[in-house]
């Protein structure tokens, strides 16, 4: 006997096949968004992993000032160091095709075996031989923005001038899968900076190093025993002076990545959630739809003899086939696409070794979330099916009646306190009637219009923290890195270089701050207290300048929340074997974090180091000079570095026009959410009221009227949805912004006031749009048969 | 104007308000077409109530639609005041309905939304710009039908029978010359129906109404002043009723 109730489900089905495949393709899109981004994000993270394994890559990195060779003999024999390679890595210039001066790390590897740990992997060419002097292996992305190959030249900038070096081979290396620079550059450009492998015999002559290393990695046997090597490492290595000690988590490059895959993950998330919850609004509201058109059937049904538990299972099935349908074509699509966008990914990103590999977590998720969205959704319509009683059920269907909790007050409003015109009554009332209906479609907009909102602030707020830091923070134009300790005299060369208005020294230096269990490490920045190439935006306010004075420190707000300390509070900082305990002067708002800023006379004073300045922020007279004077720099004695301001800006901008495509692709996809939500949504809406509509077509009301009336009732519906989509939109991005910030990068959370209006506007075009389908059905309605039809 | 209020039903002595010549209409469905009306020839009068009758399936709606410019015959020409409306654009039809026709339907179709009172000035608002002769209409005609006191309650919170009041009084605020009633007392009490048909006899005989009436109870025949019946979509009687009987004297 149930066998027959369920044949109907497909005849119910495919009665209604536009409507149920619309919602099939909601939850189908939900499910392809879920898995393909899942699937995706989780290949590029093993395909991380499979990177950092078969390079080697080395659990912890020191840097020290200079050791001879022999140390790295003696790192080998201490207890659980598996594996350890010493090496000079030197900073300097290096000239370009198109004779543009770039910053180059030169990274030294033996000529005749692969480094033991941080290995790299040849992408084009070879790999070193012994034979090989005057030869260098660029990482790809360096090699790939200049179109360089195997056989062609570069000149490398050494302290006899410059060397030619001829490309052997375009390498990959774990170390800068994202071409990061240092924590506080992570989004280096290959425009202004690359990694070269060299033979380390040659760079080691060339910079005049012979048998000197300057930084220690070391791969461990047993990882929660890595603390206490690194101490014995710190131990061997003491005597030559320790800057500082890296775990891998905090190697920049590796921590970019992992920002990058937990963005991606939250993205893989939140999306398809969102879609989902749509999904369900959507199934709810057809359902219930369905169910009410069905009333006498099930009535008949009821009466005969089938039970609730037939009745229900019967709309549940219901759910279930749209469930199935959705997840099987979903899961189709979306693990078909997450093939693309692992290797897409994988292109941009340069990752080398890549891994596609089945993954069945998604696929049974991606099954498991369809139905229990659909059953959900559906439970509440089923289980009202399943109540009504077979004698009500048969009579013909009441009319929605108005008589409770609507209050004529709304529309006095609306018609701004005057007797309110019958196109507005006729509107809000419609609104009113099915309210729970409305509830679920206005809960529908507002989450279309809160991912609109994240969309588009996510642009306010890089452009407000792009301005932020190149603009406010930044105040200079050009920088400089020194790789040695400079005087009086090369302070006064620089201001005498043409263009240079103003140059403030400053003094850079690798440290480890902590507070408490929180430790992290930052760059320290000493300056002068009178300085004004730096803009500083404190917390509650200050003097920034004598808060330096004072021997405070300022901690960009990412490092401050990483430690969790605020003004007032102190924290050791160590650095080159010494620490000092420092008060937290001031908590300074900037976007790029990994820095801790203190004066020259404390740097000196408490922290031991010599006098003298390895930095210089310059202000040039106009971006015209900007080039000549990186030039001149260059020149200098000692140059590590020159960075010219507005192509940071550049490079930044770069990075997130890639970013933005996604965000106009979300954009859309909202739009289509909220018309397809209203579309479905005012279909139902116009189908259950043929009757009267047709009515007040037979009285002789224009079809214009019929249009506006319902034209005005899906812009209640949008104006209901406005208000608490963007401040839910406002909120939920913020505290995606809050969760994208890092100790060493913080996007200032920005919407501007022209986003609300966009946005708006935005959904409320789709929702008119969407309503037109409607208006034409009335416009198209056989009167004489819709103003005779029973309920 | 009050011409028509005498007990003999006004003949073709004047040119009529409606005139239908060779009228037929076949619904295409499919490859089997249903032929609902055929060969209709028919004149009504200002002031007549006619009483059409017929089995279910014989055309009676189908006479009405056409009527009232729901719908277009497949043939022949249905002429108002001289004007034929077969031929008028779906605009023109629609000015045609918002002028001349009220309709009252079985299911009276109250827009459930509205307050007895607002049906009401939903249909004057059709045909009046100015507020105060809305109100004015709306406050008459539910005084008319004895519902002054219900006036701002909403359909749900009416009787079928109040309920159709109110679709007669939304009929009349256009105050059209031809009402046109679909089983108007079919889903009505006994009690309730004669008071229905009570007014609809006052509005012919006293407001010169053209009504047409269509039922399938021949027990209503007497209180029109005359008889249409139908069968298989051709009419097969069309009788004068020179002394119509008082709703209130009706039985069934
Ligand atoms: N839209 C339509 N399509 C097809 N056939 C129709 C349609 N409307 C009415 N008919 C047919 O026309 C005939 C007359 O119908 P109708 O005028 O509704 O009869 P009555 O009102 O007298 O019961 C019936 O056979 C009916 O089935
Ligand atoms: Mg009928």
């Amino acid at each position: 006997m149930n066998k027959k109730i369920h044949l109907l489900v497909l005849r119910d089905i495919l009665a209604r096949r536009y409507q149920f495949g619309a919602l099939m393709v909601i939850i189908g899109l939900g499910i392809a968004v879920y898995v393909c981004l899942t699937v995706a994000f989780e290949n590029i993270g093993r395909s991380y992993d499979r990177t950092y394994r078969e390079t080697n890559f080395a659990d912890f990195t020191v840097e020290i000032d200079s050791a001879p060779a022999s140390t790295v003999e003696e790192i080998r024999g201490l207890p659980n160091v598996e594996a350890v390679v010493g090496r000079q890595v030197i900073d300097t210039g290096l000239v370009a095709p198109g004779d543009r001066l770039v910053q180059a790390r030169l990274v030294g590897v033996p000529a005749d075996r692969r480094p033991e740990v941080n290995d790299i992997v040849i992408e084009v060419g070879r790999y070193l031989q012994p034979s090989d002097t005057d030869a260098l292996l660029p990482v790809l992305a360096f090699a790939d923005f200049y179109g360089l190959k195997p056989g062609d030249t570069l000149q490398v900038q050494s302290p006899s001038g410059l060397k030619d070096f001829e490309i052997a081979g375009i390498v990959s290396s774990p170390e800068y899968l994202i071409l990061a620079e240092s924590k506080q550059d992570f989004l280096a450009s290959p425009r202004r900076f690359g990694v070269f492998f060299l033979p380390e015999t040659r760079l080691e002559q060339l910079f005049g190093r012979e048998g000197e290393i300057n930084e220690v990695g070391v791969v461990v046997s047993n990882e929660a025993a890595r603390e206490e090597t690194l101490s014995a490492v710190e131990g061997v290595l003491a005597p030559y002076g320790v800057k500082v000690a890296t775990f891998s988590e905090d190697q920049p490059s590796k921590a970019a990545t992992e920002l990058d895959l937990e963005g991606g993950r939250q993205f893989a998330t939140l999306l398809p959630a969102l879609i989902l919850a749509v999904g369900a609004f959507a199934i709810y509201i057809a359902m219930s739809r369905l169910v009410h058109a069905q009333r006498t059937i099930i009535g008949l049904f009821r009466a005969v003899g089938y039970g609730t538990v037939a009745i229900i299972g019967h709309y549940l099935l219901i759910a279930a086939v749209i469930a199935a349908a959705g997840a099987a074509g979903g899961i189709a699509v979306g693990y078909g696409l997450s093939y693309a966008l692992t290797d897409a990914y994988a292109a941009a990103l340069d990752i080398p070794l890549v891994t596609n590999e089945f993954q069945a977590v998604p696929i049974l998720v991606g099954v498991l979330v369809s139905l229990l969205v659909s059953l959900v959704a559906a439970a509440v319509p089923a289980w009202s099916a399943a109540r009504l009683l077979p004698a009500s059920a048969m009579r013909p269907s009441p009319e929605v009646a108005l008589t409770k909790g609507y209050s004529s007050q709304v529309e006095r409003v609306f018609a701004l306190g005057r007797r309110p015109p019958m196109l507005l009554r006729v509107s809000l009332r419609n609104v009113w009637r099915a309210p729970r209906r409305t509830f679920y479609t206005v809960g529908a907009i507002s989450l279309a219009l809160l991912l609109l909102v994240i969309g588009f602030s996510t642009f306010d707020s890089m452009n407000f923290t792009i301005d932020k830091q190149f603009g406010e923070t930044d105040r200079w134009d050009v920088a400089a890195a020194f790789s040695a300790s400079k005087g009086e005299d090369s302070l006064a060369e620089a201001r005498a270089i043409d263009g240079v208005t103003m140059a403030e020294p400053i003094y850079m230096t690798p440290a480890t701050a902590t507070s408490g269990s929180e430790a992290t490490n930052v760059e320290l920045l000493a300056m002068e207290p009178e300085q004004r190439l730096h803009g500083f935006d404190l917390d509650g306010g200050g003097d920034a300048g004598e808060i330096l004075t004072r021997g405070e420190v300022i901690l960009p707000t990412g490092v401050a929340d990483k430690l969790g300390v605020g003004r007032g509070d102190r924290l050791n900082i160590s650095t080159g074997g010494r620490t000092a305990s420092l008060e937290v002067g001031g908590v300074s708002n900037e976007a790029m974090g990994g820095l801790a800023y203190l004066s020259m006379a404390t740097l000196e004073g408490e922290l031991g180091l010599p006098a003298g300045f390895n930095g210089l922020l310059i202000e040039t007279a106009s971006p015209s000079k900007n080039e000549p004077v990186q030039m001149a720099l260059y020149e200098m004695a000692g140059v590590a570095g020159v960075q010219i301001k507005d192509e940071m800006r550049n490079d930044f901008q770069e990075v997130l026009a890639l970013f933005s495509v996604m965000i106009w692709f979300v954009v859309a996809f909202c739009m289509v959410m909220a018309a397809a939500i209203v579309f479905n949504t005012m279909t139902v809406n116009v189908l259950e009221r043929e009757r009267e509509i047709a009515t007040m077509r037979t009285l002789g009301s224009s079809s214009w009227f019929v249009a506006s009336a319902l034209l005005g009732e899906s812009l209640a519906l949008g104006l209901l949805a406005v208000a608490p989509g963007l401040v839910l939109g406002t909120l939920a991005s913020s505290y995606l912004m809050a969760s994208f910030q890092s100790e060493f990068f913080s996007m200032l959370f920005h919407v501007s006031t022209r986003t609300y209006v966009v946005v708006a506007s935005l959904v409320l075009a789709a929702i008119l749009v969407s309503t037109l389908p409607s208006i034409r059905h009335c416009d198209r309605m056989n009167l004489a048969e819709a103003t005779k039809v029973l309920a | 104007m009050n011409d028509s209020t005498s007990d003999t039903p006004p003949l073709s002595t004047s040119a009529p308000l409606l005139d239908l010549r060779g009228v037929a209409k076949v619904f295409e469905s499919g490859q089997a077409n249903v032929t609902a009306l055929s060969d209709v020839d028919l004149a009504f009068q200002k002031g007549e109530l006619i009483v059409v009758l017929g089995p279910s399936g014989s055309g009676k709606t189908t006479l009405l639609n056409l009527l009232g410019g729901l719908d277009r015959p497949t043939s022949g020409s249905i002429a108002y005041t001289g004007i034929d409306i077969a031929t008028l654009s779906d605009r023109d039809l629609g000015r045609f309905r918002r002028e001349h026709i009220g309709f009252v339907f079985q299911f009276f179709n109250l827009i459930p939304t509205l307050t007895a009172r607002e049906n009401v000035e939903f249909a004057a608002e059709l045909v009046m710009q100015d507020r105060h002769s809305v109100d004015e209409t709306a406050e008459r005609l539910l005084n008319l039908v004895g519902l002054s006191e219900r006036s701002d309650h909403f359909p749900s919170q009416l009787s079928g029978g109040e309920q159709q009041r109110v679709a007669i009084a939304r009929a009349l605020a256009k105050d059209p010359d031809i009402l046109l009633c679909d089983e108007p007392t079919g889903n009505l009490d006994f009690r309730t129906g004669q008071q229905i048909l009570a007014l609809l006899q006052s509005l012919t005989s006293e407001r010169g109404k053209t009504c047409v009436l269509v039922t399938h109870n021949s027990a209503i025949t007497p209180i029109g002043n005359r008889a249409l019946r139908l069968r298989d979509g051709r009419v097969q009687s069309d009788e004068v009723n020179s002394e119509p009987v008082a709703a209130a004297d009706v039985e069934w």
